[in-house]
Formats: structure tokens, sequence, C-alpha cells
């Protein structure tokens, strides 16, 4: 299957600060659901700025979604993330002085071709949006009150269709369960996991709870994977 | 281009609104100081509009000697100290300089309602006022001696017109002036507006103004009715006048017509050059102006002082928000533009309430300023000065948000995916 992220000797550190990542060998598969664990101070979330263009990596070779960004400036990893890949954070996703449908339309207000997307699947932006609203859960009733208002699970839910519209390719999530509890967690992984698969989006997530294993096809150990850690220690 | 620039903008007000508490002050703060640099701006060009239009025709003033200033001030302003009368012979003597093409001379020291009552000449209408003289909005001179011709403010404010009967009030405006109510006047005329002090004057002939301060020689109201009145006009003449204004056959002549009309008093005569007397009117106030300017942009300095403390305390609060913006595709360059969008926005807004601010001011203390110190503010666009300093104001805003808009970059750049989550 055609792999839509090839990394080859990643090396990354904060200027002046110890080694954080050292990785040989990082692959994922188009539509492949990865779930990245380890503990926390590991590098989880260097590695998702990393994959996702915010900071600059050094490496041998780093090929996200057919573009080789050692060789792309900022501003374009920047647009490579905005045009082709949803975040989750663990929470804090939304702005706070928009609203429920405002946030989530977000993405296809900023880059065009998610809106073109949303246009050839669902006739318009709006309408995907409220689609992928209700396939969350989230009632009618709550569009267009302003996010702030919402209970952290809704806010949860609410990011993910926010990274989900528009169908990008990659979704990354760092910890977007760990601010739930129990029951809400694997309520929310189910709903979020059946639109990524509808979406055909791959997907890395990040996270330190092993209870999460059933909604991936794969699963890695970054302690395992990282030499730096095993350097350092 | 990452971001599509309609986003931008949409995502800055709405951010901003959010904030809206804090920020409505800094908008306050820049409209007081664009009220205020404007309102001297407004103030110095109006108040030299309606002090020329006053003297415009006039070559020359004479009057009893006295500093230059004050007898202009007092004969074209009816501002400052009342200067001492000259005698008639003297205008009869002044009409006579071959130089001299006309002489209008001016009684002053009563009162209508708060307007200043000027005893002159019919010749007045045609000289005083620019080349074509002064033009009526009804009626026209007065032409008996109880005819009287009202300013355009003095129509507007006391709803006088046509026919109206009027009664003058001897000296000062205070409370204490008894009314010439033995000689009342009527209206035979009403100016066109002009922006300047005529617009607030009661004029009446020489020989009414004569006729109406007979049996007043103490200062105060008869005892028996002005039966004494002469039915003939002409032997009215007064034996005094405040001033003169003259009009010179050629300006050429104007320091030895100067010079033959103070000959003639033996040294209780001047005569002043209104214009160059304004100019150094001018350089008294100039201090004033520059002051009062310098306050303007004092206020300016402080609120843009207030913009700069404010955006850098909420950039540190907003360190949530510009990492979710960064997930979203946002470049560090978005988000600087983001921050000086909403100075833009603030800036603006502050300009247009100054302005607003401005107009209302105008139009409340415009009477005021007219009675009290004879500057005729007008409602107007904006000059190339003002469009100017608005510009300044603008730029000045955008510089003291430069520094937090390069914070909030940095910390974008630093924070990566990971927001912090205090």
């Amino acid at each position: 299957m055609k792999s839509i992220i090839s990394i080859e000797n990643l090396q990354f550190s904060w200027p002046h600060g110890p080694p954080v990542l050292e990785i040989p060998q990082f692959q994922l598969a188009q539509g492949e659901r990865l779930l990245v664990q380890g503990p926390s101070g590991i590098g989880k979330t260097s590695l998702l700025s990393l994959i996702s263009g915010i900071i600059q990596p050094k490496a041998r070779s780093f090929n996200v979604l057919g573009e080789d960004l050692l060789s792309r400036s900022a501003a374009a990893c920047d647009r490579l993330r905005g045009a082709q890949m949803g975040v989750i954070f663990q929470q804090f996703n939304l702005l706070p002085y928009l609203s429920v449908l405002q946030n989530v339309l977000l993405p296809t207000q900023l880059f065009a071709q998610r809106e073109k997307r949303c246009i050839a699947q669902d006739a318009s932006a709006q309408a995907q949006a409220m689609r992928l609203l209700e396939a969350l859960g989230l009632p009618a009733a709550i569009w267009h009150r302003p996010s702030h208002r919402l209970s952290v699970g809704q806010q949860q839910r609410v990011a993910a269709a926010r990274a989900l519209i528009g169908a990008p390719d990659l979704i990354l999530a760092d910890e977007p369960t760990s601010a739930l509890d129990e029951d809400r967690q694997q309520e929310f992984m189910q709903l979020l996991m059946e639109q990524v698969q509808l979406t055909g989006a791959a997907c890395i997530f990040v996270s330190h709870q092993r209870a999460l294993n059933q909604f991936f096809d794969r699963a890695i150990d970054l302690a395992v994977m990282n030499q730096a850690k095993r350097k350092a220690a | 281009m990452s971001a599509r620039a309609f986003s931008s903008l949409t995502l800055a007000g709405r951010s901003a609104w959010a904030r809206r508490g804090p920020l409505s002050l800094l908008v306050a703060a820049i409209a007081v100081s664009v009220a205020m640099v404007l309102a001297v701006m407004q103030l110095r060009d109006d108040a030299r509009d309606s002090f020329s239009n006053a003297i415009s025709g006039v070559d020359l003033i004479a009057g009893s000697r006295t500093s230059p200033s004050n007898l202009l001030l007092y004969a074209v302003f009816h501002l400052g100290q009342p200067v001492r009368s000259m005698s008639y012979s003297h205008v009869d003597a002044i009409v006579k300089l071959p130089s001299v093409a006309w002489a209008v001379p001016l009684q002053l020291g009563d009162h209508f309602r708060g307007f200043p009552v000027v005893g002159t000449t019919p010749m007045f209408f045609s000289k005083v006022g620019g080349p074509s003289g002064l033009a009526f909005s009804s009626g026209g001179p007065f032409a008996k001696l109880f005819d009287v011709v009202i300013g355009a403010e003095v129509a507007a404010k006391s709803g006088l017109s046509i026919g109206s009967s009027i009664t003058l009030t001897h000296g000062a405006n205070d409370s204490l002036a008894e009314d010439h109510s033995d000689t009342p006047f009527s209206v035979t005329g009403v100016l066109r507006r002009t922006g300047s002090p005529i617009d607030r004057s009661v004029l009446i002939s020489l020989a009414g103004f004569e006729a109406m301060h007979i049996g007043w020689e103490f200062g105060s109201k008869p005892k028996q009715s002005a039966s004494a009145i002469p039915s003939d006009p002409l032997r009215l003449e007064p034996s005094q006048v405040t001033a003169v204004f003259i009009g010179l056959e050629s300006r050429t002549q104007i320091f030895s017509a100067r010079r033959a009309i103070e000959s003639l008093g033996a040294g209780t005569l001047m005569a002043i050059l209104p214009g160059v007397t304004l100019d150094e009117l001018w350089q008294a106030f100039g201090v004033i102006e520059v002051t009062l300017s310098v306050i303007g942009w004092l206020v300016l300095a402080s609120a843009l002082l207030g913009i700069c403390a404010t955006l850098l305390l909420s950039i540190a609060s907003r360190r949530k928000e510009f990492a979710v913006l960064r997930a979203l595709g946002l470049s560090p360059a978005g988000i600087t533009r983001l921050i000086l969008l909403e100075s833009l926005w603030v800036s603006l807004a502050g300009i247009v309430i100054g302005w607003i601010m401005l107009q209302i001011m105008i139009a409340m203390l415009g009477p005021w300023a007219a009675q009290e110190f004879g500057i005729f503010l007008q409602l107007r666009p904006l000059d190339s000065q003002g469009w100017l300093a608005l510009g300044a104001v603008l730029g000045l805003t955008l510089l003291a948000s430069l520094l937090p808009a390069l914070k909030a970059m940095r910390y974008s750049l630093h924070d990566g995916l990971h927001p912090p989550t205090a």
C-alpha cells in the first residue's frame, strides 16, 4: 500500500536542549490508523509537531502527503497542514468567540481545497459541517451556541468535526480523550473512528491510554522506537 | 497566500468583539485624541476665516490712540476693552483726504439681547465684507431714523423678520442695563450669513444711534420721554464715533494715508492696517495653538501606549487561540497579521468616533464660540491637513501594535502544537 508518511533518520531537539527524538524509520500507509503510545515526556507531541510541519525537522528524508518537508518553506508546510490535515488537541481546541458551526467551518474558510471537497461530497461546506456534527452526536440546538458554553466532551466532538471537514488525508490527534471521563472516551472514539473510516483518512493518535488499542490498525510504543530516550537513560 | 483574506478580517473582527470591553476603552482614548487634534486644526482655520472675512475690503481702521490689537478687537470683533471715542470732525477730515476713497464711521456701545449694536452709515453695506459688499437675504439697508438691519445669526436666534419692532439696550450686556424702550426700532433688512462678526451685529444709522441717546447724557434713562427728537435726521450728526473703516483709492498709498490720518489728530488718532494687526494677533495665539496641538498628540501618545500595553497583556492570554489557529494552517505571519488587523479596526473606530465627536462639539459649542470669541465654527469636510493627521494616527497605532504582534509571532513559533494549558 502507498505510504503517505515516510521518515528516515529523524533527529530532533529544541534549541540548546538535549535530543528529544531519534527515530531511524517511520512509515504510515494511506488510510492507516496508528496509535502512538508512551509515557509523557517521551516526545509524542514533538513527533506530531514535526509531521504537521509546525516545527522544522532534521532527517535524511521526511515526506508527508507527497511533500518533502525538508525542502519546503515554513509557509508551504503551514499550507499543507491547513489544506490536508486535521488536528485535535487534548483540550482548548475551539475559538471561544466563534459559535460551534463557525468553528467547524473555519478550515473551509481558510483553505479553498477543503471547501471544494465539501461541495463535492455534500453540496456545501455548511451541509457537511451539519452532517458531521449530527454524526458525532451534537444536537442542532447547540450548533449556534458560543463554543465556550459547551461541556468538554461536546467541545472535543466539535473539534473532531472541524478536523474531519473537507476530508483531509491525515488526522493528527494529541491525547484527544484524556480530558474525558472513561465512559465518554469509548463513545467519543467510537463516533470519531467511524467518521475517520468514512472519509478514508489516515490518522495518528498520540495517547498514553492503553484501552484505545481496539480502534487502530497498529500501535507503536514511542519509548521503544525513540532511541534518544534510551541513550539518555 | 495561505489564509484567505476574508477570513482573516472576519476572525480579527470576531476576536476583537469578544474582547470589546478593554478594546472600547482604547477606541475611546484614540477618539478623544483625534477629536482634540482635529478641533485645534478646525479652531485655527475657522478663526482665521472668520477674522479675515470681517475685515475684507477694509484697508485701514482709524480710532483713538490705543494698542493696534485693542482697536482691531473692539471695532471689528466687539471683544476686549472699549476704546475711547474719536471726534466726528476727524471723520470729516479723513473723508476729505485725497487718498481716501471711502470712510465708514462706527458707533458701538449698546446691545440687543447680547448682540452688539453698531451705528454706521449705509455705505457699510456696500464697502465692507469684500468687493461686492454685503448681501441681504431679505429687505435692504436702513433708510429711516429708527430702521435696523440685523445679521443672519441675530435673525436666526431672535426669530425676527422684516417689520418686527425691537428695543435696544443701553450699554454693556448685563442685567442692570436699561432698555431704550421709548425709541423702538423696526427691522428693514436681514443680512445673508458671512461667517464673520457681522452675522451677530445689529446695524442702525448713526443718526438713529444719536436719537435714542438724547437725554441719556448721564448714562441712564431720561425722566421725560424723548420728545426732543428733531424731525430732520440730518441735524442728528454725532459728535463722536468709535472707529472708522477706511478704503483707499489705491493700496500703494497705504502708508502715506496712514501718516496723513494720524497727523490729523495731533497724536490722539491712530490708523491700523487690519491685516497686519491680525497677523500679529495670530503670532500671540500661535503659542496657544501649539500648546493645544501638543496636548492632543500627547493624549494620542498615551492612547498608543495603552494599545501597546493592552495588546502585550492580551497576547499572553491568547496563546491557546494562536496555537489553534496555527494548527488550522495559519502561519506565524498570518497571526501577526491578525493582531495588526485588530489594531487597524481599533484605530479606524477611534478615528471615526473622534470625528463624529468633533462634529457634535462644533454643533453644540459653535454659538458659544461665536458669541465669546467671534470664531464661527463650521461643519465641513476634512482638508488635506486633517486627512494627514488621521493618516498619522492610523500609522502610529499600527506601529504601537508591532511589538505585541512580533511577540505573538515568537510565541506561535515556540509553542508548536502544544498550547499552554494554563
